[in-house]
């Protein structure tokens, strides 16, 4: 790990993190240590332990929010339901249609409602005070910018989507392991205890409330909106 | 180090802020041998593959990598192509091993991004050695690229890649609506009704409708069609509203004259009951696939994609259908599921989301619900048993709790299931008490959590899950002290309390209390006369 991701995990590691229970830190670190010296293998061993011991955040302890938003990258979220849900899409461009209909406040229909809307774990924010909606954020840009999202800047011409659907009843702390290797990641500050916050891409922007949860369903949608 | 990375190194594509041209300018920099070694390690999912495209997660490989690619240059994608076209062939001579079929299965979906590798989709999808599964994939590949003729499409045989079908009609639904709708009425045996193939039967025909004379080909069609497919047809119409088609609003009669004849045909052709249900035929063809599929999980043969497929066509057929006798193959279905989960699928997400409607549909089984009523032990053990196996694994509790209320199930079945819930950190114990509340009475309520209570003492789990009740609400906590021992709920509340140091005697016998690591005292017991049972 001697990349600049690889010192910048370790920080997080050995600095920041608050939120993991020991026994779950315990196996990362041991995944770590127990590695081939090789930077690929030490990267590859600890991805697999974060995804063996994602989602050990405790509960948001603030007030549960009624609703959350969560943005996708358009084009490869078309990809993943087109992949993913071949009983439901024929190919890329049913499932195009899909969001489309979505995004037009059409009503999934019955099966499709019942679909997970991401692989294996959400990642969230919600509207605290009533200066930072997200929603209002005029281009796709300023979306990652708040969010954290897109890092490396490869999306900066493509459009985001931003679902907002009820919050599912279990909103966990986003720890290491859930960021595995995520390059924007970095938990709060140590007397911060209340959930996580994201890493904005600019140091003026203010830090959002962050949480994860397991796959909520396309019924639980209340808009889809798309941010060219 | 391989070339590709150092040269992936080089550029800087993969710093903060590099950008897009960063990454795309290295792909461009890519060659033959670069891409084959890159696009092989993609297929194989290796770490460099995810150091290059860096998903957010695993599942997101793939459909990453198929829009980063589709973004190169002309040059880049005749060159990936290439390398592409040269892989694919390479394994479709060979014996492949089952890792080979995924990594085939991917690398077809990446195919879609390159228009120049759409020569090997062909012959694969014209190789019959090459099986049905990935024929029908590369079929869908090239669907996505979207430049085959539509001679193409016309001339598969579907009784072979009955897999194609919804995709064939999926690509001529706008434009050859009626040779698309021929397909699908050619097909030998009845498709599997999902919403792939559904929703481009309606797009089809909701197309041919809004032609002239549209009305007359359709009915001709129908003319010739088997009872299934009338059946298909009347549902595809009920759910178009011709009013929102122009081309079709303006010959309304004609349209409405047509659904009319559809349903009466298709009504004469099953059993009477409410227009919207599936005909007999199809349920019972449905049911034909679903014991074939049954037979293969129970002697846990690999499951090839087009048997999930069926899998989750049988799970919504039980699902929409409750009075079906399906216990035992909903829970073969579930333990499917769960072995392949516990197996580490690649497909958690949906794999999860499918054991959880399993989970649902049981609950929802008029058996199970009777099982449950009654105290039938043979049926509810084994639900119980799978339900408390799923809430471990699959994140399936919410859904399945709720449905678990909803059913009226009795207050030990709801208690034993929110302990292991709880437990399992799949839901927080407050949240979980509150879909009690919400959709139960605080009497049933109360004695959910007496039964809790019982169960949890003799799970040895009583001051976990004390100390959650009175972190939740230490009203509630207190109603319930009379069912805890003195012992009990000191050790709870000094749990609750986080402090080490349970209770100490007043020297002069009269009270009990609790004291905190500083000596405090934390909380009085009241004075009930049970002091002498400690």
């Amino acid at each position: 790990m001697q990349s600049a991701l690889g010192e910048k995990i370790l920080r997080n590691i050995e600095e920041l993190e608050h939120f993991l229970p020991m026994p779950p830190m315990h196996n990362i670190l041991l995944a770590i240590v127990v590695a081939d010296e090789q930077p690929e293998s030490i990267a590859s061993s600890y991805q697999l332990a974060c995804w063996a011991n994602n989602r050990q955040g405790e509960a948001i302890t603030s007030e549960r929010p009624a609703l959350v938003w969560r943005a996708e990258e358009r084009k490869p979220f078309v990809n993943w339901l087109a992949r993913t849900y071949k009983s439901e899409f024929a190919n890329i461009r049913a499932a195009e249609r899909f969001v489309e209909d979505l995004i037009a406040g059409t009503p999934p229909s019955r099966s499709r409602a019942l679909l997970a809307m991401t692989p294996h774990i959400a990642w969230v924010t919600w509207n605290r005070c009533p200066h930072s909606p997200i929603d209002t954020v005029a281009s796709a840009q300023e979306v990652r910018d708040y969010l954290g999202l897109d890092p490396l800047g490869r999306n900066r011409s493509e459009p985001i989507l931003l679902l907002h659907y009820q919050a599912p009843l279990n909103l966990l702390k986003p720890t290491i392991a859930d960021a595995e290797l995520f390059w924007q990641f970095e938990p709060p500050p140590e007397d911060f205890t209340n959930f996580g916050l994201i890493r904005p891409l600019t140091a003026e922007i203010p830090r959002r409330p962050e949480a994860i949860h397991e796959p909520a369903h396309f019924r639980d949608l209340d808009v889809v909106r798309m941010t060219p | 180090m391989k070339s590709y990375l150092a040269k992936y190194i080089a550029a800087g594509a993969g710093l903060p802020g590099s950008g897009e041209a960063a990454l795309l300018g290295f792909f461009s920099n890519l060659d033959l041998s670069d891409w084959e070694a890159f696009l092989i390690d993609l297929g194989m999912r290796r770490a460099e593959a995810f150091e290059i495209i860096q998903p957010r997660a695993p599942e997101t490989l793939i459909p990453m990598a198929q829009d980063f690619l589709g973004r190169t240059s002309p040059a880049a994608k005749g060159l990936a192509g290439q390398a592409l076209t040269r892989i694919l062939t390479q394994l479709l001579a060979r014996h492949r091993q089952p890792e080979d079929d995924v990594a085939f299965l991917d690398l077809l979906a990446v195919a879609s991004s390159f228009p120049y590798s759409a020569a090997v989709l062909r012959k694969i999808v014209h190789t019959v050695d090459a099986g049905p599964d990935l024929r029908t994939e590369a079929a869908r590949a090239l669907s996505n690229i979207n430049e085959e003729p539509p001679a193409f499409w016309l001339e598969i045989d579907y009784h072979e890649l009955p897999g194609v079908a919804p995709i064939a009609l999926e690509v001529l639904s706008s434009t050859m609506p009626l040779q698309a709708l021929g397909i699908f009425t050619a097909l030998r045996e009845p498709p599997t009704f999902n919403a792939a193939l559904l929703e481009p039967l309606g797009i089809a025909t909701t197309q041919l409708l809004s032609l002239a004379g549209g009305s007359a080909l359709l009915l001709d069609l129908l003319a010739k069609s088997p009872a299934w497919a009338r059946a298909a047809f009347a549902e595809v119409l009920d759910g178009i509203d011709v009013s929102r088609v122009p081309e079709i609003a303006t010959r309304g009669q004609e349209a409405a004259n047509l659904v009319r004849i559809l349903h009466a045909q298709n009504l004469s052709a099953r059993a009477p009951e409410p227009v919207k249900e599936p005909s007999l035929e199809i349920l019972g063809a449905m049911l034909a696939q679903s014991d074939k599929v049954l037979a293969l999980l129970e002697r846990w043969s690999p499951v090839a994609d087009a048997s999930t497929v069926s899998l989750a066509v049988i799970l919504e057929l039980f699902v929409r259908h409750p009075s079906l006798s399906a216990f035992s193959a909903l829970i073969t279905i579930a333990r499917f599921y769960l072995a392949e989960i516990r197996a580490g699928d690649p497909m958690l997400g949906s794999r999860s989301n499918s054991a959880g409607l399993v989970i649902s549909a049981l609950v929802r089984q008029d058996h199970v619900a009777r099982a449950g009523r009654q105290h039938d032990s043979t049926v509810w053990d084994s639900f119980r048993q799978l339900l408390l196996s799923a809430l471990e694994v699959a994140p399936t509790a919410v859904g399945a709790f709720e449905a678990l209320l909803a059913q009226g199930t009795g207050p030990r079945m709801v208690a034993s299931v929110m302990l292991r819930v709880a437990r399992a950190r799949s839901m927080a114990f407050g949240d979980c008490y509150e879909l009690l509340s919400t959709r139960r009475d605080s009497r049933f309520a109360m004695k959910v959590l007496r039964a809790a209570v019982r169960e949890a003492r003799t799970m040895g789990s009583l001051e976990e899950f004390g100390a959650q009740l009175y972190d939740y609400s230490p009203q509630i906590f207190d109603e319930l002290g009379r069912d805890l021992a003195p012992r009990e709920e000191i050790a709870i509340l000094a749990r609750a309390e986080r402090i080490d140091r349970y209770y100490q005697e007043d020297p002069h016998g009269l009270d009990l209390y609790v004291l905190g690591l500083d000596g405090k005292v934390m909380r009085t017991l009241p004075e009930d006369g049970r002091r002498s049972t400690l």
